[in-house]
């Protein structure tokens, strides 16, 4: 078969442009997961340090609250629950204290990203609470129990 | 000088290399991502069992239900870092999470009641894990309750029946 050289360049080029459109796309999807790896990592760091400094503040305040019994006092403590932020945005997410468990929810690409620490909360405080990231969580003597709300 | 044919050929060869250093970036990228991940699980399990051991040698040393304290007619007061032999130590207490162990015991001591970190330690098998060795001070009655004046004669180093030793606290998952 013959094939006039104008004919074999305008293959060649052909087979270039498909190629190239092969390697962006390529590309751009290992891109996309590369990143979407490190910013997980990055959330679950952040999740990390929220759910283990929330439960050293409840730990701290069963601790205050038992002295509070000997000494007769009110107790008024506030724990700011940080924001998980990333490259690109802030992210909503949620924190559930529950008896037996603390986890902190993080929605990210439709997906939920979650971290647990399974640690037996103090029975002095009701349970579950929930706090959003951002908000104050402020806990208060309450019938012998400490209410965080 | 170079005829068009030896030009087409070496044009395909700069396509080739380019083609093949692309895919050499691509094994690159894939590795550090990789390392970096493998970086970040490791420290986050370092960080979780630093915060852990924090906690637990917190609770343990200051607790109203592990602690001994000290009365007069009017007020309690906690004594820190202070353990009777029934001394509660349970998992609530101290706030040890369901998948760590730990192991908790004062030279020439004996604590009958601790149900959460009497595990057997063996640092061959654990690679990641938390040693805390600190003062604690025991007393031999079988309740929590001291007299103030035993409390303050150990203060001042006179003769009382609490006596200084030294405990090890060992957390690991």
């Amino acid at each position: 078969m013959f094939i006039s050289k104008k004919g074999q360049g305008s293959i060649e080029i052909i087979i270039g442009i498909f190629f190239l459109i092969f390697f962006l796309y390529v590309f751009n999807i290992i891109a996309q997961d590369t990143v979407k790896t490190i910013e997980v990592n990055k959330i679950k760091e952040q999740e990390q340090e929220i759910v283990l400094s929330l439960s050293s503040f409840l730990y701290a305040g069963s601790n205050i609250y038992d002295d509070n019994k000997f000494n007769i006092l009110d107790l008024n403590m506030t724990y700011k629950v940080p924001q998980i932020n990333i490259a690109s945005s802030k992210l909503s997410c949620i924190i559930v204290v529950q008896n037996l468990s603390i986890i902190a929810i993080t929605r990210y690409n439709n997906q939920n990203i979650s971290y647990l620490i399974p640690t037996q909360t103090p029975n002095t405080y009701y349970t579950p609470i929930i706090a959003s990231c951002g908000s104050e969580l402020v806990c208060v003597t309450d019938n012998n129990k400490i209410r965080c709300e | 000088m170079l005829n068009k044919r030896s030009k087409g050929q070496l044009m395909v060869l700069d396509v080739a290399f380019t083609i093949v250093l692309i895919i050499l970036l691509f094994f690159f990228l894939f590795r550090w991502t990789e390392m970096k991940t493998y970086e970040s699980i490791s420290q986050r399990k370092q960080i979780e069992l630093n915060y852990v051991s924090q906690n637990v040698f917190f609770s343990l040393t200051n607790n109203h239900s592990i602690n001994c304290y000290a009365s007069d007619n009017n007020n309690q007061f906690l004594i820190t870092s202070c353990f009777s032999s029934n001394s509660p130590i349970s998992r609530v207490n101290i706030g040890l999470p369901a998948d760590y162990d730990c192991n908790f015991s004062i030279d020439g001591f004996n604590l009958t009641n601790n149900t959460a970190c009497s595990s057997t330690f063996d640092s061959a098998s654990n690679n990641n894990y938390s040693i805390i060795k600190f003062n604690v001070i025991t007393t031999t009655n079988n309740n929590l309750l001291v007299r103030k004046s035993n409390y303050l004669n150990n203060i001042l180093d006179k003769s009382s029946s609490l006596v200084s030793r030294e405990a090890t606290l060992v957390i690991w998952k």
